[in-house]
């Protein structure tokens, strides 16, 4: 592959700064020492470890006495294989608002049902209330909104049996879940426990699992027996699709087009 | 011949021709817990068959993006993988047949290994498909099956599914090995709730217990069904008709805290004991059990999760490193008479004198129909020389028949004698030859 007239080889790609493959990264790191020159040279240490070489501190600020914020400037010594990458994603086709609302209507033929919430002690509801409200995200409608869709939003903190709870009151097609904070990996506990509740409450076979949040991505959710994941930049839109598309082909009348 | 004394694969075998290897938290050493067995099993020439709980043997762990030990896999393996991770093994291998499940990653399948290699295992997330995959491996020839049970998924050891459970905790579960130890005992205590064997059980459980059903049973034997959306839904309502009388709830679907506090609220824990099919429909947070425990109320089961053995991996990820034999003394102490094993540094502790009897089931309930006191061994049973406890005829007619497109009832995975509970979530499988 050429990039600006320089052939690129994606089996070794490494950072873009200044120029074509000279690996050169900005970083941000936070150390919990009061700054000073100690400090400075203790981020720069810590990043040739990290793998940089010509580490430079470009700018670090004290935050309240006993923390030192640093941005680094420094060239990655690493490189990655680019082909040898492989990511699972969500397998869906593309569709509008009325092309999602006219699929239901033609191959379910009935309103699909989904509960969402964010979860545990998260109590972050602007990330589920983009897909689901009414205003929706990004110029999309949220789910609310869409004619063939009924959506509960039980907002945030909401415990694992009270989502499940509402899913089996409402007898929903989908639970989507939340999560934003990560620290600990709370959220694997979290979504974990939502699973198996989920299963042993005997309707894992009857609903699609669904997680989201910014640190989420499908292999997560495929690991942790979600049937989806999706990240940062998801509009209502992709999981409208997706749910009514995974929805068809679990109920035998719908099938994607095989891809060559 | 082996060497001196038992290995994990003799504890496991002795159980039964089904594992469960669940972690306590991720990177707690259950895929090198699962290799052990596997390659134990094929050591002793026995056909295996692999199916996963979620997504296994990755290069990458998805959660802490730390590299994974692939999942290894003898030639003539038989393993159940989404068609998208069969994509990826570094094995030659063949589909024999399929599953009716499909999940993100395409048509759960049955593949087999032509050569010893590594493979990506996954695409069974629910329960109803690691059953089918169990089903259908076991049809066309594993004599021994494996679950996976990926990223701390509880359900994979349920009893309807296999005989045995191996749990593999570590360093990474704690800052301390205290804290490992603490934490393993509550998961052990939580899984191995005694069986529950209420001479009133079989009049209760006549009829087919759903996930949405109660059964209240009084001390005179006598009981009381009501049906429930979801006892999630209703706890105080479900307290509230724990009457005086009333000795023994069984629960249909799963045992939440929520209910727990309920009943503690209305000071009906003491003299109570609440009955679920099965330990992985137990989701309750160690504080809330501990509380209805202290209370005087008792958690069974109907169906008891058979655990067979806990291995320790004192490495976390992290770079913490503990004393391995200190931290097996330590949870071997905590889950005797279990056996624990280090597999790695090749210690074991809590083994059963060769030749003299099976892995203690502590869980057992004592004589007299009463449930048993925690942590009481159980009758010794005969360590089955494992080589002759598998026929070895050949299926080739049912492989046939499946690949034909045949459907067939698994065979019951409850032997004689036991209360058979008609579990509600159970559907003959439905599989099909792949095209
Ligand atoms: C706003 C905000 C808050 C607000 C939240 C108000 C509210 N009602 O939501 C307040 C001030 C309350 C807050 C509190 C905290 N916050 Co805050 N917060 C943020 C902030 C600035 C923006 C988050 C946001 O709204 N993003 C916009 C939405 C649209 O994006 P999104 O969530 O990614 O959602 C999109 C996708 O991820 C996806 N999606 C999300 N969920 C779902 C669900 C499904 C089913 C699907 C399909 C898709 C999907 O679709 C959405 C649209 O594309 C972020 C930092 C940042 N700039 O991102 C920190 C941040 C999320 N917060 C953080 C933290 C640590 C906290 C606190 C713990 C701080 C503290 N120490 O007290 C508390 C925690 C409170 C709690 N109990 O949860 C950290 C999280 C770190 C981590 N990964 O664990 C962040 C990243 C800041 C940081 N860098 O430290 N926070």
């Amino acid at each position: 592959m050429t990039v600006s007239g320089v052939n690129l080889d994606l089996t070794r790609v490494r950072p873009y700064g200044d120029t074509l493959d000279d690996g050169w990264v900005q970083m941000s790191l936070t150390l919990p020492v009061p700054s000073g020159p100690e400090a400075t040279r203790a981020a720069e240490a810590l990043c040739e470890k990290m793998g940089l070489d010509d580490v430079r501190v470009v700018y670090s600020r004290d935050i309240a006495g006993t923390f030192t914020f640093f941005v680094v400037y420094g060239k990655c010594v690493h490189s990655v294989d680019f082909t040898a990458i492989k990511v699972s994603k969500v397998n869906m086709r593309h569709m509008t608002f009325d092309e999602i609302n006219e699929f239901i209507a033609t191959c379910i033929g009935r309103k699909i049902v989904v509960v969402a919430a964010c979860t545990g002690s998260d109590a972050h509801t602007v990330g589920i209330d983009a897909i689901i409200n009414m205003k929706g995200y990004a110029g999309e409608y949220g789910l609310e909104r869409y004619p063939w869709f009924v959506a509960y939003n039980l907002g945030s903190q909401v415990p694992n049996e009270a989502l499940v709870a509402k899913a089996i009151e409402v007898g929903a097609d989908a639970i989507l879940v939340s999560q934003v904070v990560t620290q600990k990996n709370v959220h694997i506990d979290n979504l974990t426990n939502l699973a198996e509740l989920v299963e042993a409450e005997g309707i894992r076979d009857k609903v699609l699992l669904i997680m989201g949040g910014p640190r989420i991505d499908h292999e997560l959710a495929v690991e942790l027996g979600y049937d989806a994941g999706f990240g940062p930049g998801t509009l209502p839109s992709h999981v409208g699709a997706f749910i009514a598309q995974e929805l068809a082909r679990r109920m035998g009348v719908w099938a994607p087009a095989e891809k060559a | 011949m082996r060497g001196p004394g038992l290995d994990i694969t003799d504890i496991v075998l002795s159980a039964g021709s089904s594992v469960a290897v669940v972690g306590m938290a991720k990177n707690c050493g259950k895929t090198v817990t699962l290799g052990a067995i596997l390659e134990g099993v094929a050591t002793r020439g026995i056909p295996v068959g692999v199916a996963s709980a979620g997504r296994d043997g990755e290069d990458v762990d998805a959660v802490t993006m730390l590299p994974k030990p692939p999942i290894w896999l003898p030639e003539g393996a038989l393993f159940a993988t989404a068609e998208r991770l069969a994509a990826k093994a570094r094995a030659p291998i063949e589909p024999v047949a399929a599953t009716r499940h499909t999940s993100a990653l395409g048509r759960l399948l049955v593949y087999r290994a032509i050569a010893p290699g590594k493979v990506e295992v996954g695409g069974g997330n629910s329960a109803a498909a690691a059953h089918d995959a169990v089903a259908l491996m076991r049809r066309l020839g594993a004599r021994f099956v494996a679950i996976d049970g990926a990223a701390g998924r509880k359900f994979s050891c349920a009893p309807s599914l296999v005989e045995a459970t191996v749990l593999a905790t570590g360093a990474a579960l704690a800052a301390t090995m205290e804290g490992v130890v603490r934490r393993t005992t509550r998961a052990v205590r939580t899984l191995t709730v005694p069986e529950w064997m209420c001479p009133a059980g079989a009049e209760a459980l006549s009829a087919p217990l759903s996930h949405r059903d109660v059964v209240f049973i009084r001390g005179d034997a006598s009981s009381r069904r009501i049906v429930v959306p979801s006892v999630l839904a209703r706890a105080d309502e479900v307290a509230r008709a724990l009457t005086e009388d009333v000795e023994t709830v069984l629960l249909g679907g799963a045992l939440t805290g929520g209910f727990l506090r309920a009943i503690l609220k209305r000071g009906r824990a003491s003299g109570l004991t609440v009955v679920v099919r099965d330990a992985t429909r137990i989701l309750v947070e160690p504080g809330d059990l501990d509380r209805f425990w202290s209370a005087g109320g008792q958690v069974a089961a109907v169906h008891p999760v058979r655990l067979v053995a806990v291995t320790t991996n004192p490495t976390a990820p992290d770079g913490r490193l503990l004393d391995p034999a200190a931290l097996l003394d330590g949870v071997a102490h905590a889950v005797a008479p279990v056996p624990a094993f280090d597999v790695v540094a090749g210690i074991a502790r809590n083994l059963p004198a060769a030749g003299e009897a099976g892995p203690a089931m502590p869980n057992r309930s004592g004589a007299g129909g009463r449930i048993g006191v925690h942590g009481a061994p159980a009758a010794p049973a005969a360590l089955a020389a494992p080589a002759a406890a598998f026929d070895t005829a050949t299926d080739t007619a049912i492989v046939a028949a499946v690949a034909a497109g045949a459907g067939r009832k698994g065979a019951s995975d409850h032997g004689p004698g036991r209360l058979a509970v008609p579990r509600g979530d159970e559907e003959p499988p439905r599989e099909g030859g792949v095209a």
